[in-house]
This record gives structure tokens, sequence and C-alpha cells, in this order.
């Protein structure tokens, strides 16, 4: 099943009343959470994995898409209202959001936001449904080289990008690469890293890391000043923005929905890469970049509509290659084979329903996001205004129980206030967490995929350049690695602290 | 001197050298049947060169440290403070369930971390804590640790 069939048949999907019901579910919850500051997609996808297992795969997965992506339309609520971001995809919008809100200009950032997602978000899912199927078909003539490249090439992009310094993202890199290793070698059967204890053996959980990483963490940090959030006072008048606004800003949407959808693709590219190059593109294109940081709606379309955009690249090397490109992928990658589905090429031919029908999903959800979020906007704000005294605890609370509830492990609590404070730390050392994330993710595929290509070559490295795709990906990867030395100059894409 | 590059630097060397001894115990094997501790000794390699560059540099610049990274007294009592309560409730979970287990804790959050008076405390963590349960064990169908408050025939 392909092409336009797979679409009708995904629609089939979607359009159940009870599928419809999940979608619902997923997306109001996404936009919950992208509200809330200190908890993301990630958690709140891992707090509802188990619920899945209650319904059939595909409605399990359509509310599980539906928060990702309605978690980067709430984001942008806090930014532009409250300066700050409720999502890490979002910490760009602040810059330009609440600068409109304070000129009174709070509706048409809002509204140009929702339009831009919607148009970002629509245009990402046609591009999902062109690319996976002829990528899935090419991903079965991969071989562990092309896909060691390829997992080489996205560490590289996401450090050649972090904010700070390289080389800290690089052993950012190779320590998640390390720690990635903790557990059974599946091949030798020995035990690394464990000393004995059980829960080891199994390896450390993704969403224990996560969550204390990127929640517990700014959790720590928000605890040392006193714990007061001003929630910017005004009114939000009409959210459509005016024909003025829609000039200066179509054309950031429609080059924030390319770069999203692009480097969504990436492994390590994803949602906060993407709205930070929208950003710097739409500034570097404006005949007024002095106007960027001072309200220019554009620096509000442009980042809303590729972080969005991004939400559907990012599942192509998830369904088609059965490679997570961020955090929330690899998450949705557990549930899948939590549900006994393989991931990769074979998804789209062994599980039609759920490959199709979550695919198509997105479609609707975005018009539920559009439709429902407008006229909800005045609930979320009312819901920041809740004092953050009353809402960190609800914050931890979610958390931990995130953390429990997937394995009904107290060691998972505890590995996450550990990782809590090594995020703190990091933060407080100027290192970042994505890529520690995202090489901590990648690392047992990277290993395996690794130990296949120097058994097949016996042993030279030489396999990685020997073959084209992978000696492009390598190429590249070199190009990046090296390009600050030879160029001396690298354009970072300033990730915020909190990424993923 | 970068005095917190350099610390950092000098901690990721040490734990790259505690784990390349580790993964040279595995078995490293060689290029041809790469052993268990391949992986791990490629990437501790990696995270020690990295490090030892880090420590260099922070050597090497003459620029100290440009701002105050480091919370005051009541901001560092704070984060102790929490990760101790949040470990203790993490510990005391199972024994004591869900529902006791977090209505103290947050009862302890607003009363220490961000002080509040008693009526508003102990109503928030109630209904919160009441909420939570309903929302996620029955609701959701979260399995949580029933504890003390768990009955058994």
């Amino acid at each position: 099943m392909e092409g336009f069939e797979g679409i009708l048949f995904g629609f089939s999907v979607a359009l159940k009343p009870i599928n419809l019901l999940y979608c619902f579910f997923g997306v109001t919850i996404g936009t919950l959470v992208g509200v809330l500051p200190g908890l993301g997609p990630t958690a709140a996808i891992s707090l509802l994995i188990p619920t899945t297992l209650h319904s059939t795969p595909e409605s399990g997965f359509i509310m599980l898409a539906g928060i990702y992506y309605g978690a980067m339309y709430g984001g942008s609520t806090t930014s532009i209202l409250v300066n700050i971001p409720g999502e890490a995809a979002s910490v760009v919008t602040c810059l330009d959001g609440y600068q409109m809100a304070k000129q009174g200009r709070a509706g048409p950032a809002l509204g140009i936001s929702a339009f831009g997602s919607f148009i970002g978000g629509t245009l990402g899912i046609i591009g999902l449904m062109v690319a996976a199927p002829p990528l899935a078909r090419m991903a079965l003539k991969f071989g562990p080289p092309e896909y060691f490249s390829l997992m080489i090439l996205g560490l590289t992009i996401l450090s050649y990008l972090s904010a700070g310094s390289m080389i800290k993202a690089m052993m950012m890199g190779a320590l998640g690469i390390l720690l990635g290793c903790v557990g059974v070698d599946t091949v030798s059967g020995a035990n690394r890293f464990s000393y004995g204890v059980p829960e080891l053996m199994d390896g450390i959980g993704i969403v224990p890391i996560v969550m204390g990483l990127f929640g517990i963490s700014e959790v720590l940090l928000n605890s040392e000043q006193s714990l007061k959030r001003e929630v910017f006072v005004t009114k939000v008048a009409s959210l459509l923005p005016t024909r003025s606004d829609w000039k200066q800003s179509i054309g950031a949407i429609l080059r924030g929905s390319g770069i999203g959808f692009f480097l969504g693709i990436l492994p390590g590219g994803g949602t906060i890469v993407a709205s930070f190059a929208s950003y710097a593109v739409e500034k570097k294109l404006s005949s007024k970049p002095e106007s960027f940081g001072k309200g220019a709606i554009a620096g509000v379309a442009g980042p809303e509509t590729a972080n969005n955009a991004a939400t559907g690249g990012a599942f192509i090397p998830l369904l088609t290659l059965g490679i997570p490109a961020n955090a929330v992928m690899a998450v949705l990658l557990g549930a899948l084979m939590i549900h006994g589905l393989q991931t990769g090429p074979l998804l789209m031919r062994e599980a039609p329903s759920v490959f199709w029908g979550m695919i198509t999903s997105m479609y609707t959800g975005n018009v539920l996001l559009l439709v429902l979020n407008l006229p909800l906007i005045p609930l979320w704000v009312r819901l920041l205004k809740v004092p953050y005294p009353f809402l960190f605890p609800l914050i931890l609370l979610f958390c931990v129980v995130g953390s429990y509830g997937l394995n009904n492990s107290v060691f998972d609590v505890l590995t996450m206030i550990f990782f809590g404070l090594v995020g703190y730390l990091l933060k407080k050392f100027k290192y970042e967490g994505a890529p520690f994330v995202l090489a901590f993710i990648l690392g047992p595929m990277l290993e395996n995929a690794l130990r296949q290509s120097l058994i097949i070559s016996n042993g030279s490295f030489k396999i990685f350049f020997m073959r084209p795709l992978s000696a492009t990906l390598m190429i590249i990867a070199l190009f990046l690695l090296f390009s600050p030395l030879i160029l001396r100059r690298r354009p970072t894409a300033g990730l915020g602290e909190k990424d993923f | 001197m970068r005095v917190l590059d350099f610390i950092s630097g000098l901690a990721w060397l040490l734990l790259s050298l505690f784990a390349m001894l580790e993964s040279y115990r595995l078995d490293i094997g060689s290029f041809q049947k790469p052993g268990s501790g391949f992986m791990p000794c490629l990437a501790a390699c990696a995270l020690g060169f990295f490090s030892a560059i880090i420590c260099v540099q922070a050597l090497l610049v003459r620029k100290r440290d440009e701002e105050e990274v480091w919370p005051n007294r009541r901001g560092w009592t704070n984060v102790a403070l929490l990760l101790m309560l949040l470990t203790g409730y993490a510990l005391s979970l199972e024994l004591v369930g869900f529902l006791l287990g977090t209505f103290c804790l947050l009862l302890l959050l607003l009363k220490i971390i961000v002080p509040q008076s008693w009526a508003k405390s102990i109503v928030f963590s109630f209904l919160a804590s009441l909420f939570s349960y309903l929302l996620f064990e029955a609701w959701l169908k979260v399995p949580l640790p029933p504890g003390l408050l768990s009955i058994t025939p």
C-alpha cells in the first residue's frame, strides 16, 4: 500500500470517531504540556504510554503523536505572554513574541503563530507522506555502514549547531554513548557497568534521563530564586493578523516550512534547531534586521512554523529507518516496541493502519488545533496565572509519576532525581543536554552498526568511505567537524539549555 | 584561567580514565572482532580527549569566569532541600503509598521551599494528591503504589 491508496486508507483510520477522540485528547494534552513550562512532550508521552495498552495501537499512536505536535502549538503561548518558553522549541519566539505583546499586539502574535503552526504542520505532513514511502524503500538497501554514518552525521550536526563550545557538545555526545552502553551487551551477553544492580542490567531508561535533565533541573534552577512569575497583563484583542501582518509573515511561513521539514528529518535536527535556524534566516533576509528582537512579526511566524513543520520531518527517520531523531521519537520507538511493532522500513508494510493512520491523523489534529486553540487562548492564559509556588510541585509530581509509571520502578525515580542534579550542574558549567540525550538514544544502534561494519570489512574503517552513500554522509560530517578550524567561525543555532 | 571549565574538564577526564579501565576489563577485542568493551573504550577515549582539550584551554585563557553562576546561601538550601525531599519521597513511595506520600511531599514543599500558610498548603496538597491519584490511577490506569492505604483482605 503506497501513495494515494495509503493516504485514503489512512483517512479511513484517522476519521473513525474513536480515533478522532484520541486525536483530540492528544492535541489537547499536548497544548497543555506545551503551555506549562518544565513539562515537555517527552514527559507527557511517557506518562500516557501505559494508557495506550488499553486501546488499539493506531488509536494509541494517534494520541501520542498529537501530544508531540500539540506541544509545539502550546509552547508559543507562554513565550508570547510570559516571556518564558513552555517548550524548548519556542525559546526563540520569546524574542519578538513578547515584545509584540508589550506593544499591545499579543493577539496578532498568537494568531500568526497559530496560523503559521497550522501551515507548517500541514506542509510537513505532506512532505512526510511524499518522502516516507520512497525513503522506506531506499532504507531497505541501507547496510550497517550507512546507518553508522547517518548517526554520526546527526550527532555532528547537533554539536555543530549547539550554542556554546563545540568541544563541550562533542564531550556530551561521547558521554551519552558511554552511558548508552550500560547494561547487558546484546552480542556477548556481558554485563557492562551494571555492578550487580539488577535495574541497570536493562540499561538506563531514556524517560528518567530526559525528565531529570530537562524537567527536574529546571525546577532546581528556579528554586534558587524567589519563585515568582509575572504574567504579562494585556488584553488579548483580535487574534486575526492584519493584511500587513500577513504580507510580512507569508514568506517567513513558507521558508520556515521548508527549513523545519528538512531539519526535522536529520537525527539531531529536530524542532529546536529548526526554530533557531528559521529565525536566523529571517533576520538575515529581512530588509530591517534591526527590528528583530523588537517585535518583528516575521520573527514569530518563521520559528513557530518551522518547529511544527519539523515534527512531520522528525517522524521520517523513525518510520523509515527506525532511527529516532530526538528524545520524543525515542520514547515513541519504545512505545511501538511495547506494542510489538517493528519500526523502520517494514512498519509501513506490516502495520499500515498505524503508519498511515498516524500520519493522516496529523491533518485532522492540525485542524483541531487551529479550531480549538484560538478560542482557548484565554483559558491557557488563566492557567499561566496559577502562581508558580503551586505550579512547580505539580510539575515535579508529573515527572515522578512519568518516571515511575513506565516500569513501576522506584529506581527510575531515583535515576530521574540523579539526572536532575546532573542537568543542574551541566547548566551551571555550561554544557548542553541535547547532544548527550541524542547520543544516549543512538548509542546502542551506533555500536551495533559499528561492530557489524567492522566485522564485514575485516576490521577496516575504510568501509565507511568505500560505499557512496556512507562516504557522502561521512564527508559532510567531517566537513562540519573541521569547518570551524577552516572557516574560523561557526553559525551557532543558539540552542537553549532545555533542549528536547 | 577559567576555573569552572578546568574543574569540569578534570572531572570528565577522571571519569573517562575510569571508563577506559573498566572497558579494558570487559574485553575490548580487536578491530576484526570488537568485544563488549570496544564501544565504551572508544567513547571513553573521545571523552578523555575532549576533556583534556577543555582543561588545556581553561588553563591557557587569561580571562576568569565571566559571571557568578552559583546561587546564594538561600538558593543552595532550596536546591539541597528539594533534592532531599524528592529522594525521601522516592525511597518511601512504595512503603507509604502514592496518596499519602504525595500529600506529605506537597505539604513539605509548600511549607519549606515556598512558605505558604498552613490552610493553603493543606488544602492544596490534599486536593492535588487526590486529583493526581484519580487522574493517573483511576482514569489513566497508571499503576501507582497503594502503600499504607492499600486494602488487603
